[in-house]
């Protein structure tokens, strides 16, 4: 029987996954290379990444997206990751969030 | 002081909440004049001391068209070390009985946590981490309060 082949639909979307996929390693990549250096400089903030290259550093997860929304928009990704030593990280007990807020 | 008080169930500790895009992403969508997404509502957490982090089922995050935002290896109780998550970036409202609280941060997707155990989301330590819980095992009930000046 001969193999069914996705629909347009299907064809783009899995297209925009890998695609995605792929960005996103680059940008893991980015972030491991200039770890080191993060850790220095500012250990505990958040880092926002396009591609290779980092496009702020912020006080809380909050405001790293606020910066990623304002240079980007809302429909191109970005990579937001809290700046951290891989070692204490795995004993964390607070990570990526931002203080509760009230509303109604 | 806003609080929630519940009947500890088979299950554990779960909590009726809904998820959301963050405050960030709908004042963006706002701005540019998109439509920010329905909430969706009656999603079943159970309160998890022992997870790290959000886990959500990714049929949810996909609705809300949610963006991935990192990625991580992580660990599990079954054995599955260094399994692969994207984590993306949600709006986490939890219904206090005075006022709901809203988490923005990264959560780690999964594709089958609504199917292998009956709850749609865990809430790890990181939601924790701004709140109160007291487990009353006697009693089986557990209460989750926030601290207004925390």
């Amino acid at each position: 029987m001969a193999r069914q082949e996705p629909s347009t639909p299907q064809k783009a979307h899995t297209h925009s996954v890998q695609h995605r996929d792929n960005e996103l390693l680059t940008e893991f990549k980015t972030f491991n290379d200039k770890l080191g250096q993060l850790i220095q400089d500012s250990p505990g903030k958040f880092v926002v990444i396009k591609h290779t290259k980092i496009l702020a550093v912020a006080d809380d997860y909050s405001k790293a997206l606020q910066i990623g929304y304002s240079k980007l928009g809302s429909s191109e990704p970005f990579f937001v990751e809290q700046v951290q030593d891989p070692r204490v990280s795995e004993r964390r007990n607070k990570v990526f969030h931002t203080k509760l807020e009230y509303f109604r | 002081m806003p609080k929630i008080s519940a009947a500890i169930q088979d299950l554990g500790p779960l909590i009726k909440c809904s998820l959301s895009v963050t405050q960030a992403r709908a004042n963006v969508l706002k701005s540019e004049g998109n439509k920010i997404p329905d909430r969706i509502h009656e999603l079943i957490g159970l309160v998890d001391t022992g997870s790290e982090g959000v886990l959500i089922d990714s049929k949810h995050v996909a609705k809300l068209k949610l963006p991935v935002r990192s990625g991580r290896r992580i660990s599990t109780i079954d054995g599955t070390s260094g399994r692969y998550r994207t984590m993306c970036e949600i709006g986490l409202i939890i219904p206090l009985e005075e006022a709901k609280v809203q988490w923005d941060g990264n959560a780690y997707c999964d594709n089958n946590l609504a199917h292998e155990c009956d709850f749609d989301l865990i809430i790890g330590r990181d939601v924790l981490s701004s709140l109160n819980l007291h487990y009353d095992g006697p009693k089986c009930m557990f209460t989750i309060w926030h601290d207004s000046d925390s």
